[in-house]
Parts: structure tokens; sequence; C-alpha cells
């Protein structure tokens, strides 16, 4: 429901990112976004196309990567996802495993336009 | 060629966690405990106030910023019991973040309050994800809402220190289990403190009431 807001916070990092880079034009911005994380991708690209039409972003792709949630055991050390919240290892069977990631809402990197050759 | 990559990964929401920085560095400064309360609309926020206030005002002095998307109702609620209460409307956005309490802050004298509890817009989704620089989140689950809720919104659960199971006096006439909100609540957050209260009758607030002022003591 807060996806306007987190477009636009993409957007005033990406350009912070482009003036220091000295990049003029993008091609893709890579964000990943965790699976418990209050963000739903579609409505995301949703109001990130919105906010991007006629702009200097009209034809810069952003990508989303849903991180799962993914686990280590404390007991037995196995890492793995989980499609749901889980409270046990599967390996070992140890109670509360910690969650590593899953909660991410980051900007990962950009991919800079290939201008036209002279 | 392939395209050149620019490596950044930064947060998102780093904006508001600075600026909820600044936010938590005044309230240091005016030795003020802050509370974030957040539930679904109806859950109890405003009565849970009303009530804290009837109870501790003349040992403490609180200070409230409501949050709503429209209207000043629940100031106006809460102003009647005679404390200081800024509005802040959203206008449509369903949470607040550090920005707009930076705004309210300044209408209070930090130095005058022990407690200034923030009551978020009535969203059991969104609020939790942004940080407003506040000492401890809580949230209210009411029985009405059922005892699914906790694995259905896990990420308000884990991000609250305390949990306040509202309107027990109604449990005779529902089908909520409230022992499965607790079990449900503690695994995913085993820190969470559970407080079973009615607003309405009053039945289990004093054990909140002193959980509070534990919380102002040891940050006074």
């Amino acid at each position: 429901m807060h996806e306007m807001s987190i477009a636009q916070s993409i957007l005033d990092i990406v350009k912070e990112e482009m003036a220091k880079h000295q990049v003029e034009k993008l091609a893709a911005i890579n964000i990943a976004v965790g699976a418990l994380s209050a963000v739903v991708p579609s409505s995301l690209t949703f109001c990130y196309n919105v906010l991007v039409d006629k702009t200097e972003f009209a034809e810069t792709r952003l990508n989303v990567r849903v991180v799962p949630l993914t686990y280590s055991c404390y007991a037995c050390g196995h890492d793995f996802t989980s499609e749901e919240m889980t409270f046990e290892c599967p390996a070992c069977g140890e109670a509360d495993p910690m969650l590593t990631a899953g909660r991410d809402l980051t900007i990962e990197n950009i991919e800079v336009a290939e201008t036209e050759k002279e | 060629m392939a395209a050149m990559k620019v490596s950044v990964v930064r947060n998102i929401l780093e904006a508001n966690e600075r600026i909820s920085q600044q936010n938590r560095k005044r309230f240091k400064e005016g030795r003020v405990f802050v509370i974030n309360l957040m539930s679904s609309p109806g859950a109890g926020k405003t009565s849970l106030l009303e009530r804290t206030i009837d109870a501790l005002k003349d040992r403490i002095k609180i200070g409230v910023i409501e949050g709503d998307i429209q209207s000043d109702r629940d100031a106006e609620r809460v102003a009647q019991k005679g404390v200081q209460a800024v509005q802040i409307n959203t206008d449509g956005a369903c949470h607040l973040d550090g920005n707009m309490i930076l705004d309210a802050v300044d209408q209070f004298d930090l130095k005058e309050l022990d407690l200034l509890v923030v009551e978020n817009v009535g969203n059991l989704v969104c609020p939790a994800e942004f940080t407003l620089g506040e000492d401890a989140k809580a949230m209210i689950l009411s029985t009405t809402e059922g005892d699914d809720k906790p694995m259905k919104y896990p990420l308000m659960f884990q991000e609250s220190e305390v949990l306040l199971v509202n309107k027990i006096d109604l449990l005779p006439y529902i089908d909520c289990d409230v022992e499965k909100i607790k079990s449900e609540a503690r695994q995913l957050n085993p820190k969470i403190t559970i407080f079973e209260v009615s607003c309405r009758t009053g039945e289990g607030l004093d054990a909140w009431y002193a959980w509070l002022q534990d919380q102002i003591k040891s940050r006074a």
C-alpha cells in the first residue's frame, strides 16, 4: 500500500548514484525484495512505471528479485529456504532457526544503458 | 558487450532510517520514553490510550501524536483527557514515517514529557516496516479479529516488543483461542511481552501500566 513512496525512494537513491558514477542513462535497476517485507512486487512495478512515464527513466526496467525466507539452524548449521514462516529445522528438528534473509528491501545494482556508437 | 553494472547495495528505506535516527536523538535528549502503538482499525488503540491517560496522568506527563488518514477525531478524544495531542493526517498514506514525526515533535516540549505515545494509522501491515525512532513498538490484537492473525501478519508480531490482546471481555461470545494467539506470537517473537486486557472493563490493564512505568523509570 506504500509502493508509490517506495518507488520514489528508489528513484531518489538511483539519481544520487548516477551522479556519483557519472552515468547518464540506465538500462535497468535491480532490486531485492524480501518475501517478509510489506512490499508487493507487482504493485511496486506498477507504481514505478507510473512514476517514470515520460521521464529519463521511461526506458529503464525495474527488475525485482524476490528473496525467499532463508534460515540457518543454530544447532546443526543447516541453511535452508522456506515458502512460509517456519520454526523448526528440517534437518535436525531443532526449534527456532534464525531468519538470515527475507526482510530485504535493497537496491543491488544499476545497469548502464549502452550508448549508440558514433 | 555486456551491459556495465554499477554496484549500489543501499537500503531503499535509508532516508526514513536516517530521519528516525534524528528523532531518536531528540527523544533521548528530552529523556522521554516513546512508544509506537500499532493495530488494525478498531482494535482499541485510542481506547487503550484513554484508559492509560486516566490511570497515569497524575503521576507522569504524557503527550500523544495521533496518526490518521483523515480527521482529527482521535486527537480531540485524547485532548479531552487533558493531555497535549497533535494530529497528523497522512492524506491516504497507510503508515506514519519518520519525517511526519520529525515535524510533529516540534510542537512538544520534550523535556516536559515522560511518555510520548504515537498512535499509528490503523493497519496491521505497513507500519511495521517503518521505524519512527521510537523506544518500543507495541501492538494490539483484539479477540474479535480472530486467533489466526499472528501467522497471517508475521512482520508486525516480530517487530513488536509488546502485544496487548484486547477485548477479552467478549471471549464468552466468540470463537477465539487466546492461547493460540499467545503461542503463535511467541513462536514469531520469543521475547514478546503479552498482556490480556479489556479496555472496556479495565481488566488486565494494571500490568500494562506497571510495564510502562518500569520502562519510563529505566530511561529517566
